[in-house]
């Protein structure tokens, strides 16, 4: 990690465990405009990793080169130790079924029902029968708390219905990798609350690797392992929960009390 | 003139990326075998979308063709040749025409409507992370369906139209029966009929290749799909205009 490395703040915590992903000083710029300079991250295995940041500092470019959707200008993102910067097509995409993405509001195919919907990925990738298919959609309904809803379109769903579906269906090919793309957007407390404590929950159970993309300070808190964070396309943080909520850095504090003064400017 | 310059310069950029686009449907066709369900889908919905629409207006044009016809040829005598007109203009030219024309209205911009929303809701890239690839899995199916349901709606709206111009020139007009059907008969060749439906296949590649291009390049909001929907319509119309011109010429001239 060499961005900007005096400023970096490591963990303090166990040992780094195995890793899974990693960013080795990844550039990407849209036209002049550079959305990520330099950013240098290893992600461990297992672990909730949560990706903080105020908005335009590249959390979603992150998830988006990540997995593949978006390549870097320059510099190497490795997924269990393969380079997928200089994949081909068909690499990437047997990598990318190492990947389940909840989207900010679940991307569910308005054509299609919830069981279809979570059904997607297993026809698309698995030679399973339809009575197997309609079991694993049933029970990873079940997971998320929504049993029984198969037959209803994303349309009659609230937005809290709608992302725990998409989790169903990110989970549906049991990916060792799940991103969450700002999971409590547009969700009133409660069910933010609901959604944090479902990805808990997840991981415990799973024992998968979760990144999450998060604006959500309690949140954040409750869920993560690690935390690293992007200001102004660098990344300037990174280590566990407890270094990063102790910090004295200006930038970390306001950001985490949700001031507006201090170093980070509001636009 | 730097400006018509750089106007024309961004029309043929566009050509180039639309044809890139043509590329990647068809490379998909033969990287992996297409979904027959996903076909069937599309051909049904195609069909059932397009065919009322369709042999309505086509049924309109005949007879005005008919009317039209007539009105001229009856000056020098020649009333009777309307059957042969009416057919050889509904076959090799309007039908095309107005297939192609409908089939950008009706499941064209459908299909752009589709496809820009679901770009705009993160569905296609939801598509990718899923690793199915969405020239595959959207745009393969609409491009066969098109190009297979084309040259039969070639056929139907060709027989509505020849059969409401001939209900206009033996009821209305008074043309005889047995004339009108040895005309269309006697001028109308299986050539004919296999340039209209090849006319058609052209179409169709077209119509699918721009409705799924401007609906994949949508801009963000409910403006960028709307813009994009507005470009489908008036780029297939002209170019089914100006491409049927040298169709015709090189098929019939």
């Amino acid at each position: 990690m060499n961005t900007e490395t005096s400023r970096v703040i490591t963990g303090s915590g166990p040992l780094p465990s195995e890793t899974i992903v990693e960013f080795r000083n990844v550039h990407k710029a849209f036209g002049k405009q550079k959305v990520l300079d330099d950013v240098s991250l290893r992600i461990e295995r297992g672990k909730t990793t949560v990706i903080i940041g105020p908005s335009g500092t590249g959390k979603s470019v992150f998830i988006k080169l990540l997995v593949g959707l978006l390549r870097p200008d320059q510099g190497a993102i490795t997924v269990d130790g393969q380079d997928i910067t200089c994949m081909h097509e068909r690499e990437l995409y047997e990598t990318r079924k190492k990947f389940g993405m909840l989207f900010q509001d679940g991307a569910l195919f308005d054509s299609m029902n919830v069981g279809d919907n979570v059904a997607f990925p297993l026809r698309q990738h698995t030679k399973k029968s339809e009575r197997e298919i309609r079991e694993i959609v049933a029970a990873k309904l079940a997971q998320v708390g929504l049993p029984g809803v198969e037959h209803k379109f994303p349309s009659e769903l609230s937005g809290g219905m709608r992302k725990r579906v998409g989790i169903a269906r990110a989970i549906a090919l049991e990916p060792e990798i799940v991103l969450f793309d700002e999971p409590n957007s547009g969700l009133d407390p409660v069910m933010s609350d609901a959604i944090d404590k479902l990805i808990l929950r997840m991981q415990h159970e799973l024992g998968l690797t979760f990144i999450v993309i998060s604006h959500d300070i309690p949140g954040t808190f409750q869920i993560a392992d690690r935390i690293a964070m992007l200001y102004k396309s660098k990344l300037i943080a990174y280590g566990s929960c407890e270094t990063l909520k102790t910090s004295d850095d200006p930038i970390l504090r306001q950001f985490f009390d949700r001031s507006a003064d201090g170093p980070i400017q509001v636009v | 003139m730097v400006r018509l310059f750089e106007k024309g310069a961004g029309v043929l950029a566009e050509f180039g990326s639309v044809a890139r686009f043509w590329a990647q449907i068809v490379r998909w066709i033969f990287h992996k075998r297409p979904s027959l369900l996903l076909i069937l889908e599309q051909m049904m919905k195609i069909g059932l979308e397009s065919f009322p629409v369709i042999i309505a207006i086509c049924a309109f044009v005949g007879s005005n063709i008919v009317l039209v016809g007539y009105y001229v040829f009856q000056r020098f005598g020649g009333q009777d040749m309307v059957g042969a007109y009416s057919g050889l203009m509904c076959l090799r030219e309007f039908s095309p025409i107005i297939v192609g024309a409908m089939m950008a209205a009706k499941p064209g911009t459908d299909m752009t409507a589709t496809i820009a929303t679901m770009r705009i809701k993160e569905q296609i890239d939801a598509l990718e992370v899923m690793a199915v690839n969405p020239f595959w899995y959207l745009m393969v199916p609409r491009f066969i369906a098109f190009v297979l349901v084309a040259p039969c709606l070639i056929v139907f709206s060709s027989m509505a139209a020849i059969a409401a111009g001939y209900v206009v020139a033996v009821y209305q007009l008074g043309v005889n029966s047995g004339t009108f059907i040895a005309d269309v008969t006697r001028y109308l060749t299986f050539k004919d009929l296999e340039a209209a439906m090849l006319k058609g296949c052209i179409f169709a590649i077209l119509t699918c290749v721009i409705a799924c291009y401007y609906g994949f390049t949508s801009g963000p909001g409910p403006q960028g799909v709307s813009r994009a929907i507005n470009r489908t319509v008036v780029v297939i119309a002209t170019m089914i205009v100006i491409i049927n011109y040298f169709l015709s010429e090189a098929l019939f001239g």
